[in-house]
């Protein structure tokens, strides 16, 4: 039920001067409301401020905002600024999410279940978008559950709500943020929202989005019988705890009430575990040097994505994780979900990538070209099974370059764009820029 | 940071009715409502129904639905409480979506546990007849909150917002001052065929709708809430819709309590007549809908 | 102030469909006699259900599959108007036909969302002799489908009880075995008892999830790669 505009009701854009009619409410915020609007005959988005949010800073804030522009597609970000003569207030208008795109909290409410595969994918593309607004001199300062969106499918991501982005250092007034996600030294009012602070909320919610809990939030949370401020500010400012910090166990998870975090954590590979580990450890106290930064988020990400395999009984993803595999050599690892063994598939080493060949892996540009790193539009291999030997599986040249494999007799063969190399221990596939070798 | 409010004054009256079904099988009414202020009076309002799933698995289930809305009036009202000194209504929100529904599941499930340690399950209630799929009972009482499973349905006005929450099937309706009515929570589409979630399932808290409606110049009229033995028992969705409508003029017209007397008779007359469920209609009403009805009874 | 708020009430309706195999097979040993024996044995039995559950608005159908598939009774019919036809028995069977006839029947609409699960019974002694599988997936394709009440009923030692099974989706239910006329009367009159009494009011039920497993392939290593085979190909 909207209150602030109703349906063929005319705003005008203050930049270019045109028309815009409001068509229909969609939803409504801690600050304003959105409606699906048309300008020109386009299909756009209004979001209309409450008064007691439509400030005269927040009006300056978005003015710098639209005229920067977005750091990259995967923001949605104002346009230009909306009035009209006896309505109160202003708002802003920016393009219509897709339907695709659904956030974490469709995740949280079971609406959608995305692969490991498309997860690894959106914490890859969210810290590859923070590093870009970031490197623009920009701050978010509001990452939660509902400005991260994103494709199951693909996990492609669209990051919205950026009415908020401040230039970095100049965060002051204005929304802080919630307190879930606000870094420590925000929440007990020691500092202001910048980069720093940024990157702690976006740890927060990558932890959430693997492990569908809150960081912070073990027996210490369970303890809270009326959630007020001054237990917001102790669970998550003053006294803060990772429920995994190696040293203190005083905020484990309970195994009835938050098992989600004991099942999940389990799941996954060590290098994964570190890097959330040290986000909530250091992370926790040292703004500056401790927290874990977007480019090593990002490369572990792929590296998540890479290491992926499949039960072949129940057809869950699992990791393969190879620290645990290098300390116990004859250990076999179970699949989390049906409980029975795993068998993975055959790895390519390449650089300092691994990539487990699964029956749909593909390697990018990232995959074999320095130059080209975190390029993944275009696959340029892709796994395959031999048309007349089911037994048999290979490594399929789908770029426009020729590949050379060498076996293990030492014999050299062409592999021509669109023609498959045998899948072997020991075979070597030089890809022009790199080379990498099939292990077991 | 000034949070807009509003100065109406708001009422609540509700009832609950046992399904003709039941009465005939001599089953006891498994929905339950409960608010708070208990003078019905004053914000914040709160007011929550509840309807037990009343399957040979839940057979608690009316004493599931019973402790649902008055776990749930209590922990919602200790949330806003401890929320009235933040300083921006988006932290509420978020709260209200992020910490509520696991908030409240735990305290129905500490609730239930107490019941259950006070009131051990006896023989009579382990030796309930097999449903026509045959299922073993050895869940019952191993997994204890699976005899008391229940949905759960709320809404709490407060000066400057209102808060909507649901776990399961039933409806929660606004009617606007012009008689538009709208529901204020997406529809869930697993809940079909009398299949519904619920706060006996493992993570219920997943399962909650909420939606937080910062009220600014224009609150909802009047709102509803019903368990659905109520809204099947109308021939088509627009019947039943109609009721928020209606309601809002019989309001208009003939004032609250008049409202309130016809109740009951009306929720009977829709259980023989149409589902024969167990019927449970709550009513928040802004009480600026009622002043002229009270201006032409004052003498 | 007596008028009630809303619309027009109304009970929830409740399809009752009949699914019967009138295959030529049918017609050995006075199988399909027995079949119409029962079915009209076990009207007054519905009616009485439906009587002592009046907010549930039975609604019977029968659909009959042997050289095709066809509606014996095709409007839904309330039980006490329902007269049963003898089925005659000649032919193959279409079961394949008769599941996708009914899968079109349930979806919204003609059905509607408040509609209580329905009970679909189905009757056979033999084999299907058609495309059983997408008859199959089209009924379970449907909301209705899988919410309804599926019960198998299979008459003779020949009937193919897997394919029922698959009918029937839960394997904690097992198809009935009806080996004599007797038997056969006494799974009837179940069906149309407790069954259409259990459907009359429901309780609400939680889900369970259930995930057959699947099978994936692995790309696994040659364990020695044969002389003639090709590296690259």
């Amino acid at each position: 039920m909207s209150q602030l505009l109703e349906a063929g009701q005319k705003i005008r854009t203050e930049a270019t001067g045109l028309t815009c009619e409001v068509l229909k409410f969609l939803g409504g915020g801690g600050q304003g409301e959105v409606y699906a609007a048309r300008v020109e005959g386009k299909p756009v988005a209004l979001k209309w401020y409450y008064a007691a949010s439509a400030t005269i800073e927040q009006r300056k804030r978005l003015e710098t905002l639209c005229a920067m522009g977005a750091p990259s597609s995967k923001f949605l970000w104002p346009v230009e600024l909306a009035s009209a003569q006896g309505v109160a207030d202003y708002g802003y208008l920016m393009a219509l999410r897709e339907a695709r795109y659904k956030s974490i909290v469709d995740m949280m409410k079971r609406r959608i279940e995305p692969s490991f595969h498309a997860l690894a994918t959106v914490g890859l593309e969210l810290s590859h978008s923070f590093l870009q607004l970031h490197a623009r001199g920009l701050c978010y300062r509001d990452i939660s559950f509902g400005n991260a969106f994103f494709d199951p499918d693909t996990g492609e991501v669209l990051i919205c709500d950026n009415d908020n982005v401040t230039v970095d250092s100049q965060a002051k007034g204005g929304v802080y943020g919630t307190p879930r996600f606000m870094a420590p030294e925000i929440v007990r009012g020691d500092a202001v929202p910048s980069s720093q602070t940024d990157l702690f909320s976006l740890s927060v919610l990558l932890f959430y989005m693997f492990m569908m809990h809150h960081p912070l939030e073990g027996k210490k949370e369970l303890e809270i019988k009326c959630l007020d401020l001054p237990a917001m500010k102790k669970l998550y400012g003053t006294e803060p705890l990772f429920i995994f910090d190696p040293a203190d166990k005083s905020n484990a998870p309970d195994a009835t009430h938050q098992k989600n975090a004991l099942v999940f954590w389990a799941i996954y590979p060590k290098f994964l575990r570190e890097l959330f580990t040290k986000a909530f450890t250091e992370g926790l106290r040292d703004p500056l040097h401790g927290r874990v930064r977007e480019s090593n988020w990002r490369a572990s990400m792929v590296r998540l994505r890479d290491s992926i395999i499949y039960c072949g009984h129940c057809k869950a993803e699992n990791f393969y994780d190879a620290d645990a595999h290098a300390s116990a050599k004859n250990v076999q690892s179970r699949c989390w979900s049906c409980k029975r063994g795993l068998h993975p598939p055959p790895r390519l080493r390449i650089a300092r990538s691994e990539v487990m060949l699964n029956h749909n892996a593909q390697l990018f540009p990232h995959h074999v070209d320095d130059e080209r790193k975190y390029d993944f539009t275009q696959p340029l291999a892709t796994v395959t099974r031999h048309p007349t030997e089911p037994d048999i599986w290979g490594l399929k040249n789908l770029s426009r370059q020729n590949w050379s494999a060498t076996n293990t007799r030492g014999e050299v063969k062409d592999v021509l764009p669109g023609r498959s190399v045998t899948l072997a221990v020991g075979t070597r596939i030089n890809f022009g820029r790199a080379e990498g070798e099939i292990t077991s | 940071m000034a949070v807009d409010k509003h100065t109406a004054r708001w009422r609540v009256v509700g009832h609950s009715v046992r399904g003709a079904t039941h009465e005939r099988a001599g089953v006891p009414n498994q929905d339950a409502i409960h608010w708070l202020p208990e003078s019905s009076a004053g914000l914040p309002l709160i007011l929550a129904v509840a309807d037990g799933h009343g399957s040979h698995k839940s057979f608690r289930s009316e004493t599931g639905a019973r402790l649902a809305v008055e776990t749930a009036a209590q922990v919602i009202n200790d949330f806003l409480l401890g929320q009235a000194q933040t300083e921006s209504l988006s932290v509420t929100k978020r709260a209200a979506e992020e910490w509520l529904p696991a908030a409240l599941t735990r305290r129905w499930l500490a609730a239930v546990s107490a019941h259950l340690a006070a009131h051990p399950l006896v023989a009579d209630e382990l030796k309930l007849a097999p449903d026509i799929h045959g299922t073993s009972r050895s869940d019952a009482p191993s997994n204890p909150p699976v005899v008391y499973g229940t949905t759960i349905l709320a809404a709490a006005v407060t000066t400057g917002f209102i808060i909507y929450l649901q776990l399961g099937d039933g409806e929660i309706l606004t009617v606007s001052k012009e008689g538009a009515v709208t529901r204020p929570l997406s529809k869930d589409e697993r809940l079909f065929a009398n299949e519904t979630t619920s706060l006996c399932s493992p993570d219920a808290w997943r399962d909650f709708r909420v939606c937080f409606q910062v009220v600014s110049n224009a609150p909802p009229s009047l709102i509803l809430l019903c368990t659905d033995g109520y809204s099947n028992s109308f021939h088509d969705e627009q019947g039943f819709l109609k009721v928020g409508t209606d309601i809002l003029d019989m309001i208009r017209a003939d004032g609250l309590e008049m409202v309130n007397e016809h109740l009951a008779s009306w929720l009977t007359e829709s259980t023989y007549a149409g589902s024969g469920d167990d019927v449970t209609l709550g009513l928040i009403l802004n009480q600026d809908e009622e002043r002229h009805a009270s201006v032409e009874h004052e003498v | 102030m007596s008028m009630r708020p809303g619309g027009e009430l109304a009970t929830r309706p409740l399809h009752f469909i009949w699914m019967a195999d009138c295959s030529g097979s049918m017609d050995v040993d006075g199988k399909i006699q027995s079949l119409n024996t029962a079915i009209k044995e076990a009207i007054p039995n519905m009616q009485t259900v439906a009587d002592e559950n009046p907010n549930a608005q039975v609604l019977v159908r029968a659909i009959k599959f042997s050289s095709g598939a066809q509606w014996h009774v095709s409007q839904p019919t309330e039980v006490a108007d329902f007269r049963w036809e003898d089925l005659t028995a000649e032919g193959v069977t279409d079961m394949g036909k008769a599941l996708t006839m009914v899968a079109e029947q349930l979806r919204i609409p003609p059905m509607t969302e408040r509609a209580l699960p329905p009970v679909l019974v189905l009757i056979s002694d033999g084999q299907p002799t058609d495309d059983y599988a997408s008859g199959l997936k089209a009924l379970m394709g449907e909301p209705w489908g899988r919410k309804a009440v599926r019960i198998a009923i299979a008459i003779g030692e020949d009937a193919d009880t897997e394919v029922l099974q698959k009918f029937i989706g839960n394997p904690e239910l097992k198809p009935l075995q009806a080996n004599n006329p007797e038997a056969l009367v006494k799974y009837i009159k179940w069906v149309s008892t407790a069954v259409l009494k259990s459907a009359s009011s429901p309780a609400s039920q939680t889900s369970d999830s259930a995930t057959p497993g699947m099978n994936v392939p692995i790309p696994v290593l040659p364990e020695s790669v044969p002389a003639s085979a090709d590296d690259v190909w």
